[in-house]
């Protein structure tokens, strides 16, 4: 049940254009009791070449899970979503959207798009860090995620 | 007999003078239509005087602005010929001041009809002035009958006087050779009775012959008691001829020098009525005192009389019942005759009472100066017609009367004059009123800032002078096709056209809502408000429009439509700049926020206990700076953000509400009622919103009391009147509107909140169409109300 047991290293995807919440998701994950490798990029696009290991991300590997933040550069989070989501492959990689947007649109528009989750970013460290450790706790520990 | 009357009128000549031809045609056809045949026509004052005098019209309608010779003159001129100057003369004219009138009056008109007239007043006037001239003319007739058949009669009472003077000529010869020559006796026209002793004794041929008695039965009887007299007197009453037997004994028995002659009425022996004039004289007969009675026939003499008094009487009795005043003054002016008409319906006085009054005294002293110097003209022998004069009536009512004189001239002499008076108050008062009508309509009318055209069969017939100001048309152009005047634009002309139509068809009023575009003379459009109405006008059913030019108005509309574009752009603008700054404005925050926490967390310790502090204020400030861009977001959002309305159970928006509070409230131990729910047009999340806000204030500032709060509805005419009613701490009077205010707090820290929950309350009220309030007083709780529209609103 546990897929922390074996202590395996869970690669974790961050799609985030700011930097000041690129900094804050990294020391909330230093601060995690899972063995974590935080790969970020800082848009849409870059997503997706990571994602489908193209361009400089040949070599990158496939991430357990995506952090997706919704208002991107180049290429929008909801478009993201969508592609992920339409990709055969890739659909089966838990999206937890994270984002400062609170309307109900969003929401709603996020759930229909099948993210598996949608979280607005707490405005006080210790809440972030309570959502980074409910992340950690529900998505690596409780749910069970298909093996690649 | 009406009939024949009216259409006598139509027979009379009528002269039309003007210069313009236009106008003479103009004139022609309106009376022609109305049937008069016998139009002539001048052009000038010198032709009309010649037709005149050629012709004798019964009427002139006289222009009075002519070249050569005016109006007035060609009236004066008229007036010297006594032959014409009775034929009415009625002023066309444009010239309606009261100097001009008094001008035409003084010159002799009878009427006038200002210009531009209509046909139904010329037509009205023409046959006022044509039954005057009518029946001026019968009466004249009839008085020259009258006069000439006395005239007659005179003459044959002159011619029987005369045999009668010759006769007692040649009688008195008889008388004197009596007795020696009473063969002549025989031969006497006259019947000659002989009576001695009251008894007759002898009666001549012409006796026998006038009575058709024989010798018998006449000699040897006892006259007092003679069956032939009685019989002769049979037919006049008891009392009379007691009376002229008395008479006749008396003649008899007192005898006299001179003859004594009376006329009676006797029966002939056939029975036959004849006047008889009967001389007596005492004579020498056979040496005995004789009563000679001469019996004259004079039947004939009394018939003519009797003719000529009973002419008199007719003549009496038409003047009595004629419907016009008539009165005769004698040479000094004093009344002498006034029949019913002139007297008592007239003036209301008695016959008795007017005659001997001087004509003067009823007129009352205003009339002195003006109306009487015309009068007066009459005692230098001139006739003067229809003088408008202002008379006293015995009850002290003013009339005006229409007087004309006609001196009575015999053998060269003035003996007095006859005179005409008619009652013309209700004309005048009628023509008074027409003008003043006609002045208040005109002023109306003409001061109007509308444009108002009448059109007839799509001529038009009038226009005001707003109308020429806003087509661009001159005067000139009435008469001309309506569609030239009033230029529709060419995309509308078939629902102007079609407005008219249902008018004309249907008696009803157009809607002044018929927004409609003109053109110009000159081409640019105008748009005008267009309301109309079916109306008679010159007797004709016609079309009256009124345009009111709109330009203004439409432009203002349109500003203020772009006005109300403009605001609400800039509404959406700051609701949205609202919405997009408050959300973006969290990043920065939270930034803020987050780093101060992760400089505390990791280096907690290695700064002193001030520096600790120093960050807890800077995370609980960006906290509520957090706060409050959260609420602005969901004060923004209630505009952008809203749901359509949609039909909504309140007591399941209560419910929710509730839910959301149920926390608060078990904490609280609130006690929550409430009034049946209604179901309301309304956004079902903004309704809990407000019920939630609202009495989560009333949990919130409860003090130190159980909330009790109750939740009543009630309806009136169009909406339904929500209150939620709590026993809290209450609010100051004077803050009861700053609430409803976005951030406006009354209270500090011991009551968290930023202050926006009752101004998005109002937000969302009004965005449904409803008003909010709250009644309170300080420690004595709160209500407060809001309305949503019964239905919803119209256009969210």
């Amino acid at each position: 049940m546990n897929n922390l047991g074996g202590g395996r290293l869970i690669k974790i995807l961050l799609v985030e254009d700011n930097p000041g919440d690129i900094r804050l998701a990294k020391e909330a994950f230093k601060e995690s009791k899972v063995h974590n490798k935080l790969h970020v990029v800082e848009d849409g696009k870059e997503a997706m070449d990571f994602l489908k290991k193209e361009g400089k991300y040949a070599d990158a590997p496939r991430p357990d899970m995506i952090l997706l933040d919704l208002n991107l550069p180049v290429k929008d989070g909801r478009e993201v979503l969508a592609e992920v989501k339409s990709d055969e492959d890739l659909r089966r990689i838990p999206i937890v959207v994270l984002t400062t947007s609170r309307t109900e649109e969003d929401v709603i528009k996020t759930y229909n798009l099948h993210a598996n989750c949608y979280i607005t970013k707490p405005v006080d460290m210790d809440q972030f860090l309570d959502v980074v450790r409910t992340i950690e706790g529900f998505w690596f520990t409780i749910v069970k995620l298909p093996r690649v | 007999m009406i009939q024949k009357e009216v259409s006598k009128t139509k027979d009379m000549v009528i002269l039309v003078v003007d210069d313009n031809r236009n106008n003479i045609f103009l004139i022609k056809e309106v009376l022609s239509e109305q049937g008069y045949g016998n139009i002539l026509m001048a052009s000038s004052g010198s032709q009309a005087i010649s037709i005149i005098d050629e012709r004798k019209p019964d009427l002139i309608l006289l222009d009075i602005m002519m070249p050569d010779m005016d109006g007035y003159e060609v009236c004066s001129i008229l007036q010297q010929d006594e032959e014409v100057s009775d034929i009415p003369v009625i002023m066309l004219t444009a010239k309606t001041t009261t100097e001009d009138l008094k001008k035409g009056f003084e010159v002799g008109a009878f009427d006038y009809i200002p210009k531009p007239f209509s046909d139904v007043e010329l037509v009205a006037r023409v046959q006022s002035a044509l039954k005057l001239k009518q029946s001026r003319d019968e009466l004249k007739n009839r008085n020259a009958e009258l006069l000439s058949l006395a005239q007659k009669n005179q003459e044959t009472i002159e011619e029987l006087d005369e045999n009668i003077r010759e006769k007692e000529a040649y009688e008195e010869a008889l008388r004197e050779s009596e007795e020696k020559y009473s063969t002549l006796v025989e031969l006497s026209v006259d019947g000659i009775l002989l009576i001695q002793g009251g008894e007759t004794i002898f009666a001549n041929r012409s006796f026998y012959g006038m009575f058709g008695f024989s010798e018998s039965e006449v000699l040897g009887k006892s006259v007092m008691s003679s069956k032939y007299l009685t019989r002769v007197l049979s037919f006049v009453s008891e009392k009379d001829r007691q009376i002229i037997i008395k008479r006749l004994s008396e003649l008899m028995i007192e005898g006299g020098a001179t003859p004594n002659t009376f006329q009676l009425p006797l029966f002939r022996k056939s029975g036959e009525v004849f006047w008889v004039e009967i001389s007596t004289k005492p004579i020498l007969f056979n040496k005995k005192t004789t009563e000679m009675l001469v019996f004259r026939d004079i039947t004939e003499k009394k018939e003519a009389e009797e003719a000529i008094k009973s002419e008199k009487e007719k003549f009496q009795e038409v003047v009595e019942n004629i419907e016009e005043g008539l009165f005769t003054l004698d040479k000094k002016g004093y009344i002498t005759y006034a029949n019913p008409e002139a007297t008592i319906k007239t003036v209301g006085y008695t016959a008795d009472e007017v005659i001997g009054k001087h004509f003067v005294e009823l007129a009352p002293k205003e009339s002195l100066s003006s109306a009487v110097p015309n009068l007066m003209k009459v005692f230098g022998g001139q006739s003067v017609s229809d003088i408008e004069i202002q008379l006293q009536r015995r009850d002290g009512t003013r009339i005006y009367a229409s007087i004309s004189l006609t001196p009575k001239i015999r053998d060269g002499k003035f003996e007095g004059i006859f005179g005409v008076i008619n009652d013309i108050t209700e004309r005048k008062r009628a023509v008074e009123a027409l003008r003043e009508s006609e002045g208040r309509y005109s002023t109306i009318v003409e001061g109007s800032g509308d444009a108002i055209v009448i059109f007839k069969r799509f001529r038009i017939v009038f226009a005001n002078k707003r109308a020429f100001e806003l087509t661009g048309y001159s005067p000139e152009d009435v008469g001309s096709n309506a569609m030239k005047f009033i230029k529709f634009d060419p995309k509308q002309l078939k629902k102007a056209l079609k407005g008219y139509f249902n008018l004309m068809a249907n008696d009803d009023y157009l809607p002044a809502t018929h927004e409609i575009d003109i053109r110009h003379k000159d081409g640019h459009i105008i748009p005008v408000e267009l309301s109309g109405a079916k109306i008679e006008y010159d007797g004709g059913p016609s079309a009256v429009i009124f345009l009111r030019d709109i330009t203004q108005r439409k432009q203002a509309e349109a500003e203020l439509r772009e006005t109300l574009e403009d605001l609400e752009r800039s509404n959406k603008d700051l609701e949205e700049f609202a919405y997009v700054a408050s959300h973006d404005l969290q990043e920065p925050l939270r930034m803020v926020s987050s780093y101060v926490q992760l400089l505390s967390r990791r280096y907690k310790g290695n700064f002193d206990s001030d520096a600790d502090k120093y960050i807890e204020f800077a995370v609980d400030g960006a906290k509520r700076m957090q706060k409050m861009i959260s609420s602005l977001l969901d004060y923004s959002r209630v505009g952008t953000r809203g749901k359509p309305f949609k039909s909504t159970n309140c007591k399941s928006a209560l419910g929710l509400a509730l839910d959301n509070l149920a926390i608060a409230i078990e904490e609280s131990k609130a006690v929550i009622t409430n009034d049946p729910m209604p179901t309301v047009m309304a956004d079902k999340m903004q309704l809990v919103q407000v019920f939630q806000n609202i009495i989560g204030n009333a949990v919130k500032y409860r003090g130190g009391k159980v909330p009790r709060i109750n939740i009543s509805v009630d309806k009136n005419d169009c909406e339904w009147i929500f209150s939620v009613c709590d026993n809290g701490i209450g609010i100051d009077p004077e803050f009861k509107d700053q609430v409803f205010q976005v951030f406006s707090r009354l209270h500090g820290n011991e009551y968290s909140g930023t202050g926006i929950g009752l101004a998005v309350c109002k937000k969302i009220v009004e965005r449904h169409g409803g008003r909010i309030w709250v009644k309170s007083e300080l420690g004595a709780g709160s209500t407060f109300y809001f309305t949503i529209p019964e239905g919803g609103i119209k256009n969210e």
